[in-house]
């Protein structure tokens, strides 16, 4: 498997990740949807599922949750936001899941081409999730809304790193790929 | 669950859930392990243990009002007391499904006393794999005729096993593996619910499905303690079994479950080795989150409307949401309340307002004129009284001076703006043919919360007549002046005393209908809200200052800076400006709210002490300063005093 359709998987999951927790709203049209992440992992998992078999088993999952943002995205585009919250739910679980294991499978590949930052995306990868579930928790948080701010702000602040992590990733991996072809 | 709908909404909870559940991990199926696969069932055995209640508040789906509509439905078309001997019949095949399984369990365990006791080397091979794998040995009883190996008993587990048939060391593993972790136990449980629930196929299909579970998370335990070519003979020992024939009854647990069922667990086995690391935090929090959806209720009922026309499950739904809602805030109350009043619907205003009163009242009358060019406004007792029907002539109401009182409960005054009169005689009279007449109503309330928040009338109701020409409805309260305060604040100082008179607007949050692309729109909607929540507060404020000293010691300054803070009951110190480049002006914080405001006049020889500041201001209810503030006083630039203005009493 030529590395540099990785190098550009790891690219595309980066830049998914900045369309899924960025929002810019015109109206009621976000112009960085969502469902754009799952269109750019979907297409990432097949180089990443060469070195790590197990990435595959994400692409059902990673169709579904697609089609499923994208109705959510056409929805509030017209101006009827879903509001359902059973919806809600069951996205909300999927998407923990989804974000969980293509991390997992992602820092499994990081690990299998000898690069340190596996650790890190694991982390990261962990930290996430617990605080998705912990916001999901019914709290009264508009009674403590300072530690509901300070926990967005920490998930940002993660899902930034993550961003940051990735793109140096993909950016080290570039040198590597190109430094022999020079020689 | 005291009567046969308190049961049906438990039962479809219940469905729910597992509904729920089902979906989830068919999304998930091979993507958790067999472990999740069976543990995520304990958010349905929650589900079952804690009752729900007919309530206003409700988790997933608004079942307590579906089944509070069908109760409606039901009641009004057959007698009551069909309902009763439902519940009976509900409750004796409860009785009925639990001494079946007393029964079966007693009986199998009479059948096993009759067992042979197993030969030395079947007894010798039972501990020789416990002895392997740590688990504790169990007592062995051969039995003619059994299709498949079972564990037997809760307290003393025996396994059974079929006459004639030599066992593997896999299977034996297997049924160890179940007495280890109380299958058998949990069996039970299961059986229980089944019971409890024994009207509700789909309880029937969740039990059936999380056995399976159970002898795939049985497997996967199996799995974990083999290697390599071993866990490739226990799949062909699970083949060997794909017969249709399994024991099951409560209190057991069978190796075998079915043709189809081994089938899915040989595949799972296959996929063993293919499950991603480090999925145990994945499965935990994939728990939490459909447990608290399951179990907490995030969404309250509101209320639903049924118009002219409305068919029997529009009416009857109707009827129910009045039956379950209750007002969850202050302005969800008031916004019931008057909507009550005002669209002429006792349900509405009964569910704020408990105490009955009619929509009818006879009012005094007090004459009402605003002299803008003079900036005054009068108002007198006319002496004279009127009946009004408020739901014939109010059209909008607002909601002044919501304060705090002493005792915790809230009060406020609720001015109902009436739209033209034209068939009052009296009051047209008063103010004279040639004008058009219109008015407000003025109705002190007092909240409180108890299981919801309640409206009660705190004094009389006093109409306000007001002459169209001069005064626009809307804004016959709130103008330059507060001509109504609600609130006086004073402060006394070195320099002086300074007293403020307030009077506030809050205003609820209407419902928005978007429109695309171009933002959204408020809409007044005659349905209330009794979830609903204030939006921003308007206050409108009179600071008088009145300089203390002599006029001798007046005429010596030239000028004076009059400056209030905005500060919140949580705050302790007051922020004041240094700067004050006009003659007027306010300024706001970072975030851009109203923080202050001021007044800088030139004073000198004749000064009379006074200084007034008018101010008006507009805040998110969030950000609204319920304090009455501090006052900055400066002479010729610099600061002399400083106070705090606290709350004297409210006006009427």
């Amino acid at each position: 498997m030529d590395k540099k359709y990785l190098i550009h998987a790891m690219g595309s999951i980066a830049w998914g990740y900045v369309f899924f927790y960025l929002a810019i709203n015109l109206g009621t049209i976000d112009i960085l949807p969502d469902w754009v992440l799952f269109v750019l992992v979907v297409k990432a998992l097949k180089p990443l599922s060469e070195v790590v078999p197990s990435a595959k088993l994400l692409e059902p999952l990673g169709i579904l949750l697609g089609v499923l943002y994208g109705f959510q995205w056409l929805f509030k585009v017209v101006g009827h936001p879903i509001q359902w919250y059973l919806f809600t739910v069951i996205v909300s679980v999927l998407v923990l899941y989804f974000n969980f294991q293509l991390l997992t499978n992602l820092a499994e590949a990081v690990r299998l081409y000898g690069y340190e930052e596996e650790r890190k995306i694991l982390h990261l990868r962990t930290v996430q999730a617990i605080l998705t579930t912990v916001a999901a928790i019914p709290l009264p948080w508009e009674e403590v809304s300072y530690l509901y701010f300070g926990l967005a702000i920490v998930h940002l602040i993660v899902v930034a790193w993550i961003c940051v992590v990735l793109f140096g990733l993909r950016k080290k991996m570039s040198l590597a790929y190109e430094a022999p072809m020079e020689e | 669950m005291t009567d046969v709908w308190g049961f049906i909404l438990q039962t479809l909870y219940v469905s729910l859930v597992g509904g729920l559940l089902l979906l989830v991990k068919v999304i998930l199926r091979d993507k958790l392990t067999p472990r999740w696969q069976y543990g995520v069932w304990s958010v349905l055995a929650l589900r079952i243990l804690v009752p729900v209640s007919v309530s206003w508040q409700y988790a997933l789906l608004p079942l307590p009002l579906w089944v509070e509509t069908a109760r409606i439905l039901a009641e009004n078309a057959l007698p009551a007391e069909l309902f009763v001997w439902l519940y009976r019949f509900y409750l004796l095949g409860v009785a009925v499904f639990l001494a079946w399984y007393l029964f079966s369990y007693f009986r199998l365990g009479r059948y096993l006393k009759r067992g042979e006791a197993p030969s030395l080397e079947l007894t010798e091979q039972i501990k020789e794999v416990a002895e392997r794998y740590g688990l504790r040995p169990c007592q062995a009883v051969v039995i003619q005729g059994l299709p498949s190996p079972m564990v037997c008993g809760v307290f003393r587990p025996v396994l059974a096993v079929p006459e004639g048939t030599e066992l593997d060391d896999h299977v034996i593993l297997h049924e160890l593996l179940h007495v280890k972790y109380r299958d058998a136990l949990q069996n039970v449980f299961w059986s229980i619910c089944r019971a409890v629930h024994w009207c509700n196929p789909l309880v029937h299909y969740f039990v059936n499905q999380i056995g399976n579970d159970m002898e795939s998370l049985c497997d996967q335990r199996v799995l974990e303690r083999l290697e390599g070519e071993a866990r490739r003979n226990y799949g062909l020992s699970l083949l060997a079994m794909s017969n249709d024939r399994y024991p099951r009854a409560p209190g057991t647990t069978s190796i075998s479950n079915g043709g189809k069922n081994i089938a899915r667990r040989i595949e799972a086995i296959v996929r063993f080795k293919k499950y991603p690391k480090g999925m145990a935090l994945a499965s935990v929090c994939v728990t939490v989150m459909l447990l608290c959806a399951a179990l907490f209720p995030t969404s309250v009922q509101g209320l639903e409307a049924a118009g002219e026309g409305a068919g029997p499950w529009t009416q009857a739904k109707a009827d129910a949401s009045l039956n379950l809602v209750r007002c969850t805030t202050v302005a969800g109350a008031i916004d019931t309340y008057a909507k009550g009043l005002i669209e002429g619907n006792g349900d509405y205003f009964t569910l704020a307002s408990p105490v009955v009163s009619s929509f009818t009242r006879t009012v005094p009358i007090y004459d009402y004129t605003v002299d803008y060019d003079a900036m005054e406004a009068n108002y007198f007792d006319t002496g004279k009284r009127t009946e009004i029907n408020l739901s014939n002539l109010a059209e909008s109401f607002v909601i002044h001076n919501l304060r705090t009182q002493s005792d915790g409960t809230l009060a406020a005054e609720i001015i109902f703006l009436l739209g033209e009169i034209t068939d009052d005689p009296l009051l047209m009279e008063i103010e004279g043919e040639e004008y058009s007449v219109t008015g407000a109503v003025q109705i002190p309330i007092q909240m409180e919360e108890g299981e919801g928040w309640t409206v009660k009338e705190a004094g009389p109701c006093i109409l306000y007549l007001a002459d169209l020409a001069k005064i626009n409805a809307t804004d016959l309260w709130l103008g330059e002046d507060p001509y109504h305060p609600g609130v006086r604040y004073e402060a006394v100082g070195k320099s002086g005393t300074v007293v403020k008179e307030s009077l506030t607007e809050h205003y609820i949050q209407t419902r928005a209908d978007p429109l695309g692309l171009f933002g959204v729109q408020s809409a007044y909607s005659e349905i209330p809200n009794p979830n609903a929540e204030f939006s921003y507060v308007r206050e409108a404020s009179l600071v008088t200052y009145t300089f203390s000293g002599s006029p001798e010691e007046a005429d010596e300054i030239s000028s004076v800076i009059l400056q209030v803070s905005n500060m919140k009951k949580n705050q302790f110190k007051p922020h004041f400006s240094d700067h004050f480049p006009f003659d007027k002006g306010s300024w706001g914080s970072e975030f851009g709210n109203h923080h202050g405001s001021y007044t800088s006049e030139s004073v000198g020889m004749g000064w009379d002490g006074i200084i007034q500041m008018r101010d008006h201001a507009t805040y998110e209810y969030k950000d609204y300063p319920d304090h009455g503030g501090a006052v900055q006083i400066r002479w010729d630039g610099e600061v002399v005093d400083e106070m705090i203005l606290e709350e004297v009493t409210p006006n009427g």
